[in-house]
């Protein structure tokens, strides 16, 4: 144990790996021949390295060195293998990045964050029809319906290529309207097409609370502007789901 | 490392890794595989190496903290020994066997007083010595080895009673 005399466990094993320089060799030297304790555990520490040694010679140690080079070979150092993990994990997180800003989902009727939209055509027999690709004609009256799960406030805006806005819902007033939980609900009135040929956009607006419908689509117009219908499909606004239906006006052949 | 020094390392300080990790572990074969992975870390140690005098503590250390781990994966200790038994034999100078300590210690107490039991009991490092290694000093050394004594009391009272 000790070092009450001044030479300790520590220091002895020290002695006896040969790690001591000149003086500190000579100090212990000197002690340890002044000293029964110590002599005595310097002797069994002499004897435990030599029994070691005979018991478990270098060559035990050089057959798992060989394993361990071996299996080194085939497998990266562990500070590369930390290198190769933080690696995925950065290329995971721009992925999931990348996936969740720029995945535009496909136009027509979807539900995501228990909201969306959906446009019905009149057809020919009176009767409603989705129609495909949103390919419609002047004149067509389309239906528009909501979903949403929870009681929000909604307003409806549509947008076309010439920088043109019309809000449909609320159809009066500036206030969004209420709407209650329901799943393709029709929104009153039907909308007929105006003679606009060319791409145009339907948003819908969902918040948990009152905002102002104007303002709501002069944001969407100022990123129009910036970015034309696109931008508009990418625009983020503060606690709002935005749901947007790109459709296509053609001329009646 | 070239296979020369590492025979030099190994005959210097082989000795010294095998016997901490027998005194922990009890038994020769896996004592010997302890020492052998401690072994191969310490290789790898460039900045211990190039300063001998670090190169026993870093031993004591890093032999501790593997063959700790190996009794916690393992359950062993706990497996086999009775805790109140061991309690009741922990005062008693010639049955303080260091396996049942450090049972004992492992299931009861947390790093400082492991450490400070481990170094004295075990090891019978003395308090400079300890705090060398550990960086605590003798009064937290000190103190935990009041916690410890204390503890190992409590147990035995409640198994009297």
């Amino acid at each position: 144990m000790m070092d009450k005399h001044g030479v300790g466990t520590l220091e002895l094993m020290r002695y006896v790996a040969g790690d001591l320089n000149g003086g500190e060799r000579e100090r212990i030297e000197r002690h340890v021949r002044a000293c029964g304790v110590c002599s005595e555990e310097l002797s069994v520490l002499r004897t435990e390295r030599e029994h070691f040694l005979k018991k478990y010679p270098f060559s035990l140690m050089e057959s798992r060195l060989r394993r361990t080079a071996a299996a080194a070979g085939t497998r990266p150092a562990v500070r590369y293998r930390f290198a190769y993990a933080f690696a995925v994990c950065c290329v995971a997180a721009v992925g999931a990045v990348f996936f969740f800003t720029n995945t535009r989902p496909a136009d027509g009727y979807r539900v995501k964050g228990n909201v969306g939209i959906r446009i019905l055509v009149q057809n020919a027999a009176g009767g409603a029809e989705e129609r495909r690709g949103h390919v419609y004609y002047p004149g067509d009256r389309i239906q528009i319906m909501y979903s949403t799960a929870r009681p929000c406030y909604f307003m409806l805006a549509s947008f076309d290529e010439t920088g043109r806005s019309t809000v449909y819902y609320p159809s009066s007033g500036d206030s969004a309207i209420a709407v209650r939980p329901a799943a393709g609900m029709p929104l009153p009135n039907s909308i007929c097409l105006d003679d606009y040929i060319g791409r145009e956009m339907f948003v819908a607006a969902f918040s948990q609370r009152p905002f102002s419908a104007g303002k709501v689509a002069a944001k969407l117009r100022e990123s129009m502007s910036r970015g034309g219908l696109d931008a508009i499909a990418a625009a983020r606004l503060a606690g709002m789901n935005l749901r947007t239906i790109r459709i296509t006006k053609k001329e009646r052949q | 490392m070239e296979p020369a020094d590492m025979r030099d390392l190994y005959e210097r300080y082989g000795h010294i890794i095998y016997g901490r990790c027998m005194r922990i572990l009890g038994d020769g074969h896996e004592a010997y595989d302890a020492a052998q992975d401690v072994f191969l870390k310490l290789c790898g140690q460039g900045h211990v190496l190039r300063a001998r005098e670090r190169i026993v503590p870093w031993i004591f250390v890093a032999a501790k903290r593997h063959c700790f781990n190996i009794l916690r994966s393992r359950k062993k200790y706990l497996a086999v020994e009775n805790i109140d038994d061991i309690a009741g034999s922990i005062d008693e100078e010639a049955r303080m066997d260091a396996r049942r300590i450090l049972a004992f210690v492992l299931r009861h107490h947390g790093k400082k007083v492991r450490d400070a039991v481990y170094y004295s009991y075990v090891e019978k490092l003395s308090q400079d010595e300890i705090h060398a290694l550990t960086g605590q000093s003798p009064a937290t050394i000190r103190r935990c080895l009041r916690k410890f004594q204390r503890s190992v009391e409590r147990r035995r009272q409640r198994i009297d009673a």
